[in-house]
């Protein structure tokens, strides 16, 4: 039986394999979304326990991750209504973290946070599918299934995506 | 758009898949794996079944009086119970209140079910008395031991019966339940002072033993308990004494 079938029956170490196979992707996608290091910790956390709770509905012919992103684009969205309006991105980029790594850790997240503050300029489908199809690599076939969009939707969006981040990392850069 | 705008967007996504990946930070990653694993288990109902096949319970008074007696708990202290930790007043209402959800239970399988949810939310009290509330960790280690040696019980009673789907679940989630506690149990030994050792010593081998029972599930591969804390003797300090002999135990 595979795992996320035995986690549906409540076996806590499938959940637990579940955990450590899908969390990076799962933080990602809250990291790009969201403002701060801080709310990405927090909804990462909470999309696990939902995931967890509803464990006995999940229908095991759907890829698990799908289901962990449903669930996170719901609390994703629950989240930013409930925290708007919120600090702005320049204070998400000087305040993003307090605890400071090594050098070349520090640059690689410098970078990550400026291409959160430009993802933050598109809409909320552009930036879903700029995470999932260019950053995450997914085929369109699944970025089509985990957006409930037709695939020429999403090839249609994700030019229009690239463009709009191109020249917002534009003016990030010229910040 | 043109050609040229289409090649241009085609090598920027190429240098996106190219920006380092950020990843969660460490200690995110080990403090949820703990609390999903503390978390309560969600137990899926039983099957409803006709209104007047109730009537042919014979235990039904009983459960309306328990689940009346429940309902008067919930309303007089309710928030107080579930905030409480062990070695509080209030924790007694939290105990009256597991006695009753196993009153209640269905058939053995559900009441095994409800045993091992009660042990995850001891668990998870100890937890919280170790990070937050070390005066409680005596008794919370007494109470963790107790809610084990409940499952240990059911899992008796439940073991004994005739193999059937109910049955072998409940053997499964007592045993994976089993297998977590162990290895958060070790983990908790890790960081609990010398004189907290001989509680939770106690603890990993009465919940060793319940994992030892649930080996005997017929189909079941066998895979060995964790073993005893890393670093320390098997046969260490509490090893056979009556769980009466811990600290803070009434």
């Amino acid at each position: 039986m595979d795992l996320a079938r035995r986690a549906a029956g409540g076996d806590r170490r499938a959940f637990a394999a579940l955990y450590d196979r899908h969390l990076d992707a799962v933080y990602r996608y809250a990291f790009y979304r969201l403002h701060t290091d801080a709310e990405a910790e927090d909804v990462t956390g909470e999309v696990f326990h939902r995931a967890l709770v509803a464990m006995p509905k999940y229908e095991p012919r759907r890829p698990f991750l799908a289901f962990l992103y449903g669930i996170a684009r719901h609390v994703v969205a629950d989240h930013l209504r409930e925290q708007r309006p919120s600090a702005s991105f320049e204070d998400a980029i000087a305040h993003a973290s307090d605890a400071p790594g090594p050098e070349e850790t520090a640059a690689r997240l410098d970078d990550a946070r400026r291409l959160r503050a430009a993802i933050a300029r598109l809409t909320p489908i552009q930036q879903d599918i700029v995470i999932f199809r260019f950053l995450e690599e997914r085929s369109t076939k699944e970025v089509a299934q985990l957006t409930g969009k037709p695939e020429s939707t999403i090839r249609g969006i994700q030019m229009r995506a690239l463009a709009a981040l191109r020249a917002a990392l534009g003016s990030e850069g010229e910040r | 758009m043109s050609d040229m705008n289409d090649r241009d967007l085609a090598r920027f996504a190429e240098e996106l898949a190219r920006f380092d990946r950020p990843s969660a930070p460490p200690a995110l990653r080990a403090q949820l794996r703990a609390s999903l694993l503390a978390a309560p288990v969600v137990v899926v109902s039983p099957p409803r079944r006709a209104p007047f096949a109730l009537f042919t319970l014979p235990s039904l008074r009983l459960a309306l009086a328990a689940v009346l007696i429940l309902a008067v708990i919930a309303m007089a202290g309710g928030s107080a119970a579930a905030s409480s930790l062990p070695g509080d007043p209030a924790f007694a209402l939290t105990r009256a209140g597991d006695e009753i959800q196993a009153l209640v239970a269905f058939d053995d399988a559900t009441r095994l079910m409800t045993r091992v949810a009660q042990s995850d939310r001891r668990l998870a009290d100890l937890e919280t008395a170790l990070a937050h509330r070390p005066s409680a960790l005596a008794p919370a280690t007494a109470e963790y031991i107790a809610a084990t040696e409940r499952v240990s019980a059911e899992l008796a009673t439940v073991l004994a019966q005739p193999r059937t789907a109910a049955r072998d679940a409940a053997i499964a989630r007592a045993a994976a339940a089993s297998a977590d506690h162990i290895a958060a149990l070790q983990a908790l030994a890790a960081r609990l002072p010398a004189d907290a050792q001989f509680g939770i010593q106690r603890a990993i081998e009465v919940q060793q033993t319940v994992h030892g029972k649930t080996e005997t599930l017929p189909g079941r591969p066998a895979s060995p308990a964790p073993s005893a804390a890393p670093g320390r003797p098997s046969n260490g300090p509490g090893r056979g004494s009556a769980p009466t002999a811990l600290p803070g135990r009434p």
